[in-house]
């Protein structure tokens, strides 16, 4: 099963969750070989 | 909407409250517990009914990690366009800068490893649905494990119409725990 993901909707004032999509995996994916970490006083990540 | 001056004995009508209580100060217009989530989208929360926006949110320790933002157009699109920049500094063993290099998302802050043990970011959001400015928003950071407090102010250097936002790991893994609130400031 893949991670899932929270929805809020301010129109509806519903919130779901649901399972992330193929292209959500893709964006954190993208996002994950682009972080550069930058690790503060070994805790912690800060840019 | 200017305030409704009420005398002895006044009656209190259904309009009454809900005009003048349910709809006074701030608005609450979404929010949500997460567990474990990937993503955490607030969607359609900007809208012309307010300009400015106060954002509410605490997160529960379970893994180490930076936390993005990134601002959503129409139906929940993100921008990911180097138009984030920052001016502030954070605070743990010193008070260092945090300079105005662009980014293609908002710093939000850190969750920590502890269980239990929060860190929270408070944002004050001006202007996020108007096109004919640039957003702007103040933003506070405070992580309870390490100490980490972190101040700036931050803007998106186009004149967008945003409707909503995203918070998300900038590891591209890690999930998030806790609870979000965004209230409206009312202005008539």
């Amino acid at each position: 099963m893949n991670p899932t993901v929270t929805e809020i909707n301010g129109l509806t004032g519903e919130t779901i969750t649901r399972e992330a999509t193929p292209e959500e995996l893709a964006e954190m994916a993208e996002i994950a070989a682009n972080y550069v970490p930058l690790v503060f006083e070994g805790l912690q990540d800060i840019p | 909407m200017a305030v409704k001056q009420f005398t002895a004995y006044t009656g209190l009508s259904a309009s009454d409250t809900n005009i003048y209580l349910a709809n006074a100060g701030l608005v609450y217009v979404g929010g949500s517990d997460f567990s474990n989530e990937l993503i955490v989208y607030a969607n359609n929360v900007f809208s012309s009914a307010y300009d400015f926006y106060t954002v509410e949110c605490t997160f529960v320790g379970s893994t180490s990690t930076e936390i993005g933002l990134r601002w959503q157009t129409g139906t929940n699109t993100p921008d990911t366009t180097s138009n984030y920049y920052r001016y502030g500094f954070y605070n743990m063993t010193g008070i260092f800068q945090l300079n105005a290099t662009a980014t293609n998302y908002s710093f939000f802050g850190n969750t920590n490893s502890t269980a239990g043990v929060t860190s929270w970011t408070r944002l004050a959001v001006f202007n996020p649905n108007r096109s004919d400015t640039r957003t702007t928003w103040q933003h506070q950071h405070f992580d309870a494990q390490s100490g980490l407090q972190a101040y700036s102010d931050q803007q998106h250097a186009t004149n967008t119409s945003f409707t909503g936002f995203r918070v998300y790991a900038t590891n591209g893994t890690s999930t998030l725990t806790g609870r979000i609130r965004i209230y409206g400031m009312r202005q008539a």
